[in-house]
This record gives C-alpha cells, sequence and structure tokens, in this order.
C-alpha cells in the first residue's frame, strides 16, 4: 500500500520536468533559430541539431523524473533489443529496416513516451555498435517521434491490434512522412551548400527509394507481429503488472 | 603493438577533444581550414585503424568527388562560368564551395570514425550515466541482451533448421520474410520472460531502494586535467582567432576568403592543427619513450 502510493507520488510530481520543457520551448529553441539566423546558411546544420538535442530533453527529463520500475526498464530493454536485432536480422535485404514496426508496437503496449524512449533509444544504442555519425540526434528523433506518434495513434484507436491492415497502412505513411521530413531534411543541411528548393527536392527525391523500402518494412513488420507481439505484451503485462 | 595512448585517458577527456573537433570543423567553411581539419583526422584514423582504414577510403573519396561535383548544379551563384548544364551556369565559386563542404563532410565523418574507435559503449555508459541514471541503466541492459540476442537467434535458426523449416538458398523473399517473422516471434517471447527474471532479480537485491552508484575503472588524474588544460588552451586560441575573421571565407556571389596574409588565419590555422593532433602526438611521445627505453636495455 505504502509503496503504491510513492508510485503514484512519483507519478504526479512531475513539477521539475514541465518547468525545464517550458523554458527550452519558450526560451532555447527560439534562441537557437535566431543565432542560426544570425549566423547565415551553412549553420543550420549546427543550429538544427541543438534543436533536435534540446527537443528530446524534456523526453529524458520526464522519464529520470518518473522513477520507473526494474519491470519495465526491463522490457523496454528487450523491445529496444527486438528493434536493433531486426536491423541486423535482414541485413541481407539492404535497406530493409523492420526497426520502426517494433517501435511502433511498442508505443501500441506502452503508450506515446514509452514509444519515443524506445525510438531514440534504439537508434543510439544501434549508433553505438554500427558507429555514431553527424545523423544519430537526428535519427534519435525521427524514429523518437515515430514511437510518440504511433502511441498518441494507439490512444485513438487507429492504430490497434484488431485492425492489422489498417495499422499496417497507417505505419507506413507514418514511417514514410516522418523519415523524409527528419532524415532526408538532415541530408540537405549537411550535404548542401544552400538550401534551395532545388536542392530540397532533389534530396528528397532520392530518398524515395529508400524511404518506401524502409516503410514497406516497417508496415511489413506491424501487419506480420503486430497481433502476435501485442499478445505477447498484453501476457505479461497481465501476468507481472507491468505498467507505464 | 602498443595501444592507442589518447584512449587510456579519462572518457570526459576524450569526449571534449572529439566534441571541440567535430563542432570547429563543422564550423570552419573555410578550405585552408577543412583541409587541415580532413589531414589530422586521417592521420589519428590510420594510427588507430593502421591497415584496416584504407577499407574507408573506397568510400570517403567517391563522396568527396560527388559532393564538390554535385553542389555547384544546386548553386548557381558566382561569377566565373565554366560551362552551361541545363541552361544553368556551373561556377568556379561553387565548385570551390563544393569542396570545401566535402573537405568538412569527409573530415566530419573520419572524427566520428575515430570517435567510434576511442569511445567504445562502457566509456558512454560512463558519460552518461550520472546525468541519466535509469536511461544508462537500460543501455547497459541493451548491451549485455545483444549478445545474448545474437546466440539465441542462432539457436533458434539451427533448431528450425534441423526440422528443415529455415528455408536455403533457394526459397524466396516472401519466405525469407516470414521465417524472419517467426524467428523475431519466438526470440520476443523468450527474451520478455526473460527480463521480466531479470528484473525481479534486481528488485531482490535492492534496485531502486537508494541512491544508484556505478563502478567505473576510469580515473581522473593530473595528466587528464593538464591534457584538457591544453585542449581548452589551443582551442580557445582557435576560436578567438576565428572571431577575428581568420576563419572568414565568402564564397557565393564572389570569392572573399581571409587568406595567408592574414595574421589570425596563419596563427588560426597553427593552433588549430596543434589541438587536433594532440592525440597523435601522444602516441608519438609515447613510441619515442618506448623505443629509448628499450634501447637502454
Amino acid at each position: 500500500m505504502n509503496e503504491q502510493a510513492v508510485l503514484k507520488q512519483n507519478k504526479t510530481a512531475r513539477k521539475p520536468s514541465f518547468w525545464i520543457s517550458l523554458a527550452i520551448i519558450v526560451i532555447l529553441i527560439p534562441a537557437t533559430g535566431v543565432l542560426a539566423y544570425l549566423l547565415g546558411d551553412r549553420h543550420l546544420y549546427i543550429a538544427s541539431v541543438i534543436i533536435m538535442i534540446l527537443a528530446m530533453i524534456p523526453f529524458f527529463v520526464a522519464f529520470e523524473g518518473r522513477k520507473p520500475d526494474a519491470r519495465f526498464l526491463a522490457i523496454l530493454a528487450v523491445m529496444t533489443v527486438i528493434a536493433i536485432v531486426s536491423r541486423v536480422a535482414f541485413i541481407w535485404l539492404p535497406n530493409f529496416k523492420p526497426m520502426a514496426g517494433i517501435i511502433i508496437i511498442t508505443a501500441v503496449a506502452f503508450g506515446p513516451e514509452a514509444g519515443f524512449m524506445c525510438g531514440s533509444l534504439s537508434m543510439i544504442a544501434s549508433n553505438i555498435i554500427f558507429g555514431q555519425g553527424p545523423w544519430t540526434p537526428w535519427q534519435m528523433f525521427c524514429y523518437g517521434m515515430i514511437g510518440f506518434i504511433a502511441g498518441f495513434l494507439a490512444k485513438g484507436y487507429i492504430i490497434s491490434k484488431k485492425h492489422s491492415i489498417r495499422s499496417a497502412v497507417i505505419s507506413f505513411f507514418l514511417v514514410f512522412v516522418l523519415s523524409t521530413i527528419v532524415l532526408d531534411t538532415c541530408s540537405v543541411f549537411y550535404y548542401m551548400t544552400s538550401v534551395q528548393a532545388e536542392s530540397v527536392i532533389a534530396i528528397y527525391i532520392a530518398g524515395i527509394p529508400v524511404n518506401t523500402s524502409n516503410a514497406i518494412a516497417s508496415a511489413l513488420c506491424v501487419f506480420l507481429l503486430l497481433k502476435p507481439i501485442s499478445a505477447m505484451l498484453d501476457r505479461i503485462k497481465m501476468k507481472y503488472g507491468v505498467e507505464y | 603493438m602498443q595501444e592507442d595512448v589518447f584512449s587510456s585517458y579519462n572518457p570526459i577527456t576524450n569526449f571534449i577533444f572529439f566534441m571541440g573537433a567535430i563542432v570547429m570543423t563543422m564550423f570552419f567553411m573555410h578550405p585552408v581550414f577543412a583541409l587541415c581539419s580532413l589531414v589530422c583526422a586521417l592521420v589519428f584514423y590510420f594510427t588507430l585503424k593502421r591497415t584496416k582504414g584504407f577499407k574507408s577510403l573506397k568510400f570517403s573519396i567517391p563522396l568527396l568527388v560527388i559532393l564538390t561535383v554535385i553542389n555547384p548544379l544546386f548553386n548557381t551563384q558566382g561569377k566565373h562560368i565554366i560551362f552551361k548544364i541545363f541552361g544553368r551556369p556551373y561556377t568556379i565559386e561553387s565548385l570551390l564551395y563544393g569542396l570545401t563542404l566535402a573537405l568538412v563532410v569527409v573530415a566530419v565523418f573520419y572524427w566520428f570514425g575515430c570517435f567510434n574507435v576511442v569511445l567504445t559503449s562502457d566509456k558512454f555508459i560512463y558519460l552518461f550515466g550520472r546525468i541519466t541514471p535509469s536511461i544508462s541503466l537500460i543501455l547497459s541492459m541493451i548491451f549485455r541482451l545483444i549478445p545474448d540476442f545474437q546466440r539465441k537467434t542462432t539457436q533458434i535458426y539451427n533448431a528450425r533448421a534441423s526440422i528443415g523449416m529455415a528455408g536455403d538458398s533457394s526459397s524466396s523473399k516472401k519466405e525469407k520474410i516470414r521465417n524472419g517473422a517467426v524467428i523475431l516471434g519466438t526470440l520476443t517471447s523468450w527474451a520478455l520472460e526473460n527480463g521480466i527474471m531479470a528484473a525481479d532479480s534486481m528488485r531482490s537485491r535492492g534496485y531502486g531502494s537508494g541512491r544508484r552508484t556505478s563502478f567505473a575503472i576510469y580515473k581522473f588524474d593530473v595528466r587528464n586535467i593538464i591534457l584538457i588544460l591544453a585542449f581548452v588552451f589551443f582551442g580557445g586560441l582557435t576560436v578567438v582567432c576565428a572571431a577575428m575573421g581568420g576563419t572568414e571565407a565568402e564564397f557565393t556571389p564572389s570569392l572573399n576568403m581571409a587568406w595567408f596574409g592574414n595574421i589570425w588565419t596563419i596563427t588560426g590555422i597553427i593552433v588549430y592543427a596543434v589541438y587536433l593532433i594532440l592525440p597523435t602526438l601522444l602516441n608519438v611521445k609515447e613510441a619515442i619513450t618506448w623505443h629509448v627505453l628499450r634501447s637502454r636495455i
């Protein structure tokens, strides 16, 4: 009883993270934007990386603030590792990475925040193994956002384990759109001397095949695995009381 | 052969150096500074990787060429037109801009290549463990689980192969995907139970009952402080030179950059190079000491 009370208190006491988020959104992100504007074209990349990192801080602070229990941490670690392993398992099919699919499944089971954590953690952990690069913050943000949005879609029953096909189609668009918006924009900032309509369109078009194949992989993963893995996660949730 | 000396320093020292190197490389869009950074990165990369480093050239040289050639196609500003393509001018200024950008991009890739060798996963967790205890705990769980998973995947695959269910080279893409999905499903159900068991074991050993402590074998001693001071000194001087206009470079619409006549550019290049080459110098010093000691025997 006492333990539950403590848990409840932890969940409601979110004040520090709230103030940090507010400070970041109201002060730091606009300040970085202004700084980038003053510095000129090429510093867009640096400014955008700073914004990415700032935008992720509230999620991490909130996660630390909740003091998640060991069982949830273990399950989240397992789901993250499955996402990473799925990147390795299909290594013989280039650009076929069902990672986002696993992240979406995690988000469906545990909600938006857990989806964000699973997405960004699986990206940073797999990059520690396969090599960090200038794209790490972008990938973390992109996959984190995929999980976050999928979590909200699941709350509204737009993605649900009862409708495999609909969920798969929505996952396809979710992964495709976010990869294009976030990852390809990273390429524009990183590889181009000037940001113009032509260069942006060229990079977006060059990204279509890769994004499509990754999105198909994720959609297939959701289509085939959403039902069975959700069943396993529901069983674990019910049997052991794992919650976030 | 002796190991890299810089890797034996505290992860905080390593991290400070790489962040400084990468951020400065990205900021200085000046051909000489970019070239300087690329050369230092290559030298450090090859001292770390030795002959294995040659593989990276297959990837980095084409990238360098492609980025140089492609950028003028989109950035058509500049006075000196070489030729017209698709009715758009292809200018020298833009080509030079493209080359500088390509040098910066490749240099950053090589710095990250060194970063990945020096900052291994345990150092990474050490770095972030104190600020984010839960996240670094998850990360260390993840790194423990990955080899576990690989082993288990092989087991499941072999078990399926022995009953003729794993498919072979003749099986279609659809079959391969289906097989992969089945393995993933089996793996998941095993891993979830296993994870709960691990969590219960942690709980019964007192996880969450107090402040989490972390164990690390990295010391923060005098030589780390000296090296960090050196980084701050040379990095700081470089930033001062840059602030005084030493790294100023404008490519389009017309070339206008600080060149060797500018005192700030020369000083900037020198201190910048010293900053970037420091980790390699540590290795050189170690090698010399080693040879001197050996010749005394």
